[in-house]
């Protein structure tokens, strides 16, 4: 035993091109070590799995499940999971490095924090929830001191990171009911629903955790705490904590709203970024999403594209007169994403159609939009008689009426929507290109770097019906 | 050595025609182990989608790109040719990682240049002919509904045509195509595939049967 572990330490300094540090952890299932990156000296979290201590569990789902859910989120606000590897005893997992420490670390040096630090932290958290949310995860295990890992997490800006979806939920743990069943979390922290043991609206759940740690962030207190646990499950199950009245009476609400014993009554994410409180020095954070697509689609090497030949198209709106190779690029048939596509951005859909009480916070045509979407229309063209200085002009008009902020370079635009909106969907950007292929027809791409299909549905929509050939099967989805 | 490392039940399903150490294509790729193993998984689930031999047949191809196994396309036909390199009909494993490889953000661009290069030339001679790219014009505007007249699409050829061949000799070599892409460096667009990058992410079942050493 002695031996194995010595020879585990000499080898485990080096990992592919990661070079392990000391140990900044340890879980139920192994170690978690800082990493270093030998290539581009970046620092990184590794969380490393013994096979040998999970293989009686039915573990096998379980990672690969919690491997695609980490996939899936990439946004400020949670911690990124870049890489997996494995050995044949052990499982790694590459995660961000957040070197800040722990929120509770935070609150107990310095004690509860001042409601506008507070509240930047919350807003940072229910951001980081919702995108959860709009991705169909539920993080269900929300607290701010675990017994070994923290799951709140600051990165050395002071910026909320959340981690360990170890026990988060995919819409597969939901039953035919459309509610989630396995109870988990800790339980100062934990849903009356959840320790009922009903099945319960992870989305519900979730708010309830967050609640709990505003609480904890604006007091310094856990708001239902008891050595004996019956009386703990009492005090939860009963709601109501003891609210300091030192807090502002929009603080106050918040908790109220959010600690609703009853999950169908309780604030949902809508109602908290509705709210006056909440909004106070708002500023969304914006998804990462499809960042490293967005180095190949938007990078300046598709912008250099309109120097191409003719040196007055400079500055100007002229499009690019395509090039018979470019043309032929626009084939879907040479673009493999096909491979990988089918296996990501799962969960939306299905969460609508396996979930009833979520369908209640999207309404029922945006459902079955999502449903007959197929993944790959990220990218769509339709082609345009108008001449393109119309078409450009036309498009900006259309996407600023319809409230998108529009960046101008050349014969290309960048559509976004920063806000969220009161359906709690995270935005939009989308870039618009015109293509020349002779005078009076010009092909118009619209490509989607992140954000919520429903609403590039509608772009795409509105942008054919007002600058789009007559004839409607012209629009092309590749 | 060995001795102290935990043996995991180690009985592997044999494995087909074509397979390829992952060790020996990490070496040649810019794929890691993992990577591979990873990439595995995802040839195993194409290979098997039709015929269940562990070889990637054309339907195979379409099915798990375009979602239909019995399409018709040019560009379709010359991807899979080009994956399939001993030309034997078929998408080995080992095929399958090299011609992948190509596509990886990390792969020099004139390793993607040439791949694509031999793509376009559509009877391998070396050029890519007038006749070769009216054709490739053609089938793009026949997949698209474009409704291009022939004298459009005439224009278009000839007009990229002044602009490529500059040496005027009617065809396009190899060293005026790389002139065009270092020109206009969204032409290898398509070959480049984020997602490779994450394959071990989106194929996370390797890590359960990984045959890394520790």
């Amino acid at each position: 035993m002695v031996r194995k572990h010595e020879e585990e330490v000499r080898k485990e300094m080096r990992l592919g091109k990661y070079e392990l540090g000391r140990t900044l952890g340890e879980g139920n299932f192994g170690k978690v070590k800082f990493a270093k990156d030998t290539v581009s000296g970046q620092p990184f979290a590794v969380k490393i799995i013994d096979k040998s201590r999970i293989s009686h569990l039915n573990f096998s789902l379980q990672i690969k499940r919690e491997i695609r859910t980490l996939k899936m989120l990439k946004h400020p606000n949670i911690v990124r999971l870049h890489e997996v590897l494995a050995s044949k005893t052990k499982i790694y997992m590459v995660m961000e490095c957040v070197m800040g420490g722990e929120l509770f670390d935070r609150i107990v040096s310095k004690g509860k924090l001042s409601e506008t630090e507070g509240r930047k932290m919350f807003q940072q958290l229910i951001d980081g929830i919702s995108y959860c949310h709009s991705k169909g995860v539920f993080h269900r295990d929300l607290k701010v001191r675990a017994p070994h890992l923290e799951n709140v997490l600051l990165d050395a800006n002071g910026h909320i990171k959340i981690t360990d979806f170890g026990l988060s939920a995919l819409p597969q743990h939901f039953r035919d009911d459309g509610l989630l069943h396995t109870t988990c979390g800790s339980p100062n922290y934990v849903a009356p629903e959840v320790l009922a043991n009903r099945g319960y609206d992870g989305a519900a759940s979730d708010i309830w955790s967050c609640g709990v740690i505003l609480y904890v962030i604006l007091t310094g207190c856990l708001p239902f705490d008891d050595r004996n646990l019956a009386v703990l499950y009492q005090k939860i199950c009963k709601g109501d904590p003891p609210i300091p009245r030192w807090l502002s009476p929009g603080a106050r609400t918040m908790v109220k709203r959010m600690l609703d014993p009853n999950p169908v009554t309780r604030i949902t994410v809508t109602g908290i970024k509705a709210s006056e409180w909440f909004k106070q020095d708002y500023t969304p954070s914006v998804p990462d999403d499809d960042d490293d697509k967005e180095e190949v689609d938007t990078d300046d090497d598709s912008f250099s594209v309109q120097e191409l030949g003719s040196e007055e198209g400079k500055g100007s709106d002229s499009p690019t007169i395509i090039n018979a190779f470019q043309l032929i690029g626009m084939s879907s048939f040479l673009d493999l994403s096909g491979f990988f596509e089918q296996e990501v951005e799962i969960p939306f859909n299905s969460v609508s159609k396996i979930c009833p009480l979520l369908l209640t916070m999207y309404d029922k045509n945006k459902a079955m939009l999502s449903n007959s979407q197929d993944v790959s229309e990220r990218r769509i063209r339709f082609t345009s008689n108008s001449s393109a200085r119309d078409l450009l002009e036309k498009i900006e008009t259309a996407v600023t009426e319809m409230g998108f902020s529009v960046q101008k370079k050349h014969a290309k635009l960048k559509v976004k929507q920063e806000e969220t909106n009161h359906k709690g969907q995270v935005g939009l950007l989308v870039t618009a290109e015109v293509f020349e292929i002779k005078p009076s027809l010009n092909v118009v791409e619209l490509r989607k770097s992140y954000g919520d299909s429903s609403l590039y549905r509608q772009l795409y929509e509105r942008l054919l019906k007002d600058v789009g050939t007559s004839s409607p099967e012209q629009g092309l989805v590749t | 050595m060995l001795a102290f490392v935990k043996r995991f039940s180690l009985k592997r399903t044999k494995h087909p025609r074509g397979y390829e150490d992952p060790q020996v294509l990490a070496s040649e790729t810019p794929f890691t182990v993992n990577e591979i193993e990873a990439l595995h998984n995802l040839f195993k689930k194409l290979s098997t989608s039709i015929i269940n031999d562990g070889l990637i047949h054309k339907e195979e191809f379409l099915l798990a790109l375009f979602r239909n196994s019995s399409m018709q396309n040019l560009f379709a036909d010359r991807v899979f040719y080009m994956f399939d390199r001993k030309r034997n009909g078929v998408i080995e494993f080992g095929e399958f990682v090299r011609s992948l490889s190509i596509f990886h953000p990390h792969t020099p661009e004139h390793e993607k240049s040439s791949f694509m290069f031999k793509l376009y030339d559509l009877d391998g001679t070396g050029f890519i002919q007038r006749h070769e790219l009216k054709k490739m014009v053609g089938a793009l505007l026949s997949e698209t509904d474009l409704g291009l007249s022939e004298e459009s699409i005439e224009a278009i050829v000839e007009q990229t045509m002044i602009e490529v061949d500059t040496n005027k000799d009617g065809k396009i070599d190899e060293e005026e195509w790389k002139e065009l892409v270092a020109k206009n460096p969204s032409i290898l667009k398509n070959m480049t595939l984020p997602y490779l990058k994450e394959v071990t992410l989106a194929f996370p079942s390797f890590v359960l049967d990984s045959e890394v050493d520790d």
